[in-house]
């Protein structure tokens, strides 16, 4: 991404670049084609299928553009309530989760930072562990349950609410680029710590705050399992899980399922047939529509919170 | 796909295992942990086990080596009744079955209950028609949660029943859909998780006790070794489904084109068919399939009967009869047709939707002959188009062999699933076994299937004729159908007649050819004293031969492959030794003893 393209600005005389380079070029621009050819030919397959007969689909004969062009598979996606009702979820809970786990990310990762923070370390390694070692999945449950978040939105956001990863990206970042001497200048100016945070740390760390919330926003939207697990109201599913659930129902092994009705075995597949492809473009639209605005912020965000990490 | 095993499948509602991954291993991993637990507990999970009682209901055989519960099944009798049947119901003659009757309401309306359950797609259950038909009709109030079907809400349940935050029941369907084994209600009922609702079931399961006496084994086989019955069944009598794991297709036009007015009679003459598809038309497959369905099936019936579940009982023996020497000739036969071009190689590797570009290639279908347990594997079934590809496919009657008549080995059963389970958090169990029970019942169990009555069905008129071609009981009103019906996850009587009670035409349903295939290939229907039906296993047991037998699908699989492929030549003794060897070392002998030892503990 940072590769600078191999033009020469006009007026200037051009150098000829020597053979092995060109020859380098070339192979780099063939490996890279290849390469982003893997990542947009699926995406350009799932928009024509979402757009195509679904005849089309399975038999084989659209494999590029739409065949058939028909916008039944969005018509039915907005016919099944569950679906608009997980998509305005998903927004809530990521909405929410990009919030609550970017403050307290920085807020933290800002403590942690701090060489003047008593027991630094002892935190930190506290927070480390937890990379490492795990309650496991029923202690986990037991614990939200005990705490009465199971079936309520505060399931899919508290549990999960913080990344080690990002917590102790956000701390060196922090440390780089906020140099301690602007907390001794700030201090003679009289701030507080509250007052030097807010007015001096956080205009600073735009690159950083924005990274998180990307990151937490994205992997909210793509979480499952939190509500796999914790909810079992259909009315609190958020998109993932209600796609999840028509998807994989039509991965049965029909020679498994005994003496289940033919038609209805059938009637799954179709459902699942006749969904599926609409219903991930539309799960992968507002991640889409994030990315652009928020990654120029990435790669400095980043880079710099990674540096010595 | 699973790594972990499947916790067995007892009751033989498994009609082909196939090498493939199998999603009934859902639970499995609470399984395990179960038979830990309950080996830690002190030899709760004895192997061995005898299933004791008797299906009159004269009770508990003690065994020897299993702790027997308190209550003796049949030791109480009934405190409510049938309600009065409802008349001019076109019950075929010699109907055996649940009947249509009048009911009370029995709750209060005001306990509620929480059930976990299933989703599925379009389905909301508090909005349910058939919740609410069901609330209507009992007085029962249930709140219901739910969970993914398959190994997606394993996790969940797990997480549910570990936590001791049990719901009042569970109600979470057939083995597929990732339901309980019996070996699970079993070690569930053990640990005291699940209540054993042996005496309810004598004094408020009318519908339910009308059921075993219409079939006297059943009670027997959902009691647990140690005598009590940890839920309520539910039934599905699928007639077709005893020869779907050998059915098998072929493609009416294909061959009719390389001048065959008749099918094959014989083995000789099936080859010699292929070869015509293939002459009449080399852009042709004579023959192909996908890899769930291995392609043993009629050849397979030729030379031995393959079990049901690839298990066969020889007198006191039991064999896992990949092993069979005869299966020898069996792989002969495959590989010769796939040396000469007439069975698709791809057959072993390929999975159904790519199989599917095949049968449904623009230009005509390009398979001859496919094995698969029903149309919806074979073709794209649309109903709409009475030219559809799918009709052009009709069942290929067995063909003898050089050993004379072939044996289809037949899996009879009642389709058992676990109904309901009332958990130990239930403070009433008693409203909760008459709410299933009433479930069993004829008019429920419709409602649940197809939606209300006069709206969505209604009982057929004179002249309609049902599945197996007698008079029909039941007819579909056409319509659309929004959130009315139930999936198959609870209890519900759907018995052969009342399957075959459906008024049905070939053009909108694919069970009367179904059902005549089943016919075709019942006339030569292996002996029953050849069948293995699958005892009631302990925790144990069932996780240990879970394991054994995904190994040796695996290796079965790898096997036959090479055997079909070339790889290996079933002729030459040394490539049948190193065929063998790895079911041995992955412990076939410890497998078939295990099975060998459940079964001894029943008889």
């Amino acid at each position: 991404m940072t590769a600078q393209p191999a033009v020469s600005p006009p007026g200037v005389r051009r150098i000829k670049d020597p053979r092995s380079d060109r020859i380098l070029n070339v192979v780099l621009i063939v490996l890279l084609a290849l390469f982003t050819l893997t990542i947009v030919y699926p995406f350009v397959y799932i928009v024509s299928a979402s757009l195509s007969d679904p005849t089309a689909v399975s038999s084989g004969e659209m494999w590029l553009w739409p065949v058939g062009f028909s916008m039944d598979a969005y018509q039915a996606v907005l016919d099944y309530p569950a679906i608009t009702r997980g998509f305005l979820n998903s927004l809530l809970y990521s909405g929410s989760a990009m919030l609550v786990g970017t403050a307290v990310t920085v807020m933290g990762g800002y403590a942690l930072s701090r060489a003047d923070l008593v027991g630094r370390n002892l935190f930190t390694l506290m927070f480390v562990l937890t990379m490492m070692f795990s309650g496991g999945m029923i202690p986990t449950y037991l614990v939200v349950k005990n705490l009465g978040m199971l079936n309520t939105i505060w399931a899919m956001i508290i549990p999960t609410a913080v990344s080690v990863w990002q917590l102790i990206v956000t701390r060196t970042f922090f440390q780089t680029t906020i140099p301690h001497e602007l907390l001794e200048c700030s201090r003679i100016d009289g701030a507080s710590d509250m007052r030097f945070f807010w007015r001096i740390v956080l205009p600073l760390s735009k690159p950083i705050i924005a990274v998180n919330l990307l990151l937490y926003g994205v992997a909210t939207w793509n979480a499952y399992f939190n509500g796999l697990i914790y909810l079992t109201d259909e009315d609190l599913y958020p998109l993932q899980l209600v796609m999840r659930n028509i998807l994989l129902e039509n991965t049965f092994d029909p020679s498994k399922m005994a003496n289940a009705d033919p038609e209805r075995i059938a009637q799954m597949q179709q459902i699942a047939d006749k969904l599926k492809y609409a219903l991930i473009i539309i799960a992968s639209v507002p991640p889409l529509i994030a990315y652009p605005f928020v990654q120029k912020h990435f790669v400095k965000g980043m880079m710099i919170g990674s540096l010595k990490g | 796909m699973s790594p972990v095993p499947p916790t067995t499948s007892p009751a033989a509602s498994v009609p082909d295992p196939g090498p493939g991954p199998s999603p009934s291993s859902a639970a499995a991993p609470s399984g395990r942990t179960m038979a830990r637990r309950a080996l830690l507990a002190g030899g709760l999970a004895i192997p061995a086990a005898a299933l004791a009682a008797c299906s009159d209901g004269s009770g508990g055989s003690t065994s020897a080596d299993v702790p027997q519960v308190d209550y003796v099944q049949g030791s109480s009798s009934l405190k409510v009744e049938l309600g009065p049947e409802i008349d001019g119901v076109p019950y075929p003659e010699g109907y055996i079955g649940p009947k249509a009757r009048e009911s009370e309401p029995f709750g209060d309306g005001q306990t509620e209950f929480t059930i976990l359950t299933r989703t599925d797609t379009g389905l909301d259950l508090a909005e349910n028609a058939h919740s609410l038909y069901l609330e209507e009709r009992t007085g029962v109030r249930i709140a219901y949660q739910t969970v993914p079907q398959g190994e997606e809400g394993a996790p969940k349940v797990n997480a549910v029943i570990s936590s001791g935050d049990l719901p009042d029941a569970l109600m979470l369907g057939p083995e597929w859909m990732g339901g309980f084994t019996k070996a699970q209600l079993y070690a569930y009922g053990q640990q005291g998780l699940f209540q054993p609702l042996d005496q309810l079931i004598d004094e408020y399961a009318p519908q339910l006790q009308e059921l075993f006496a219409q079939n006297p084994d059943l009670r027997a086989s959902w009691t647990a070794p140690d005598g009590a019955m940890y839920g309520m069944p539910a039934v599905n009598q699928c007639y077709h489904c005893a020869s779907s794991g050998v059915r098998t297709w072929v493609h009416q036009p294909s061959l009719e084109a390389a001048g065959w007015s008749e099918q094959p009679a014989t083995l000789e003459e099936f080859e010699q068919m292929l070869r015509d598809m293939k002459a009449a038309n080399p852009e042709l497959l004579p023959m192909s399939g996908d890899k769930t369905v291995p392609p043993f099936g009629l050849i397979g019936a030729t030379f031995l009967d393959t079990g049901i579940n690839w298990l066969r009982r020889d007198g006191d023996a039991i064999v896992y009869t990949p092993m069979d020497e005869a299966f020898r000739e069996v792989y002969a036969v495959v590989a010769r047709l796939v040396r000469d071009g007439l069975l698709d190689p791809n057959a072993f590797t390929q999975d159904n939707d790519q199989f599917q570009r095949l049968t449904m290639d623009p230009a005509g279908s390009r398979v001859g002959v496919v094995q698969n347990g029903n149309q919806f594997g074979v073709a794209e079934v649309d109903y709409a188009d009475p030219a559809a590809r799918w009709r052009e496919f009709v069942p290929l009657a067995p063909f003898s062999g050089p050993g004379g008549d072939p044996i289809i080995p037949w899996n009879e059963n009642h389709g058992e699933a676990t109904g309901l389970v009332v958990t130990s958090a239930c403070e009433d169990p008693a409203t909760l076994v008459r709410w299933a029970d009433f479930q069993l019942g004829l008019l429920p169990t419709l409602e649940m299937r197809l939606g209300r009555q006069d709206q969505h069905w209604q009982w057929a008129s004179e002249g309609q004729l049902g599945i197996d071609g007698r008079p029909a009981l039941y007819t579909k009103i056409p319509g659309e159908k929004e959130n009315v019906t139930w999936p198959e996850f609870g209890p519900y009587n759907l018995g052969m007649d009342v399957r075959h009670g459906e008024n049905v035409d070939e053009l909108t349903s694919v069970e009367p050819v179904l059902y005549q295939a089943g016919k075709m290939y019942e006339t030569y229907r292996n002996p029953l004293e050849s069948v293995f039906i699958p005892p009631f296993f302990d925790a144990a047991q069932s996780a240990e031969i879970g394991e054994l037998r995904a190994n040796l699908d695996g290796i079965f699989a790898q096997g036959a492959a090479h055997m079909c492929l070339g790889d290996l030549d079933p002729t030459d003794d040394a490539d049948w030794q190193s065929y063998l060897e790895p079911f041995t070392a992955a412990g076939v002998e410890r497998y078939l003893e295990v099975l060998t030892e459940a079964d001894r503990a029943r008889a």
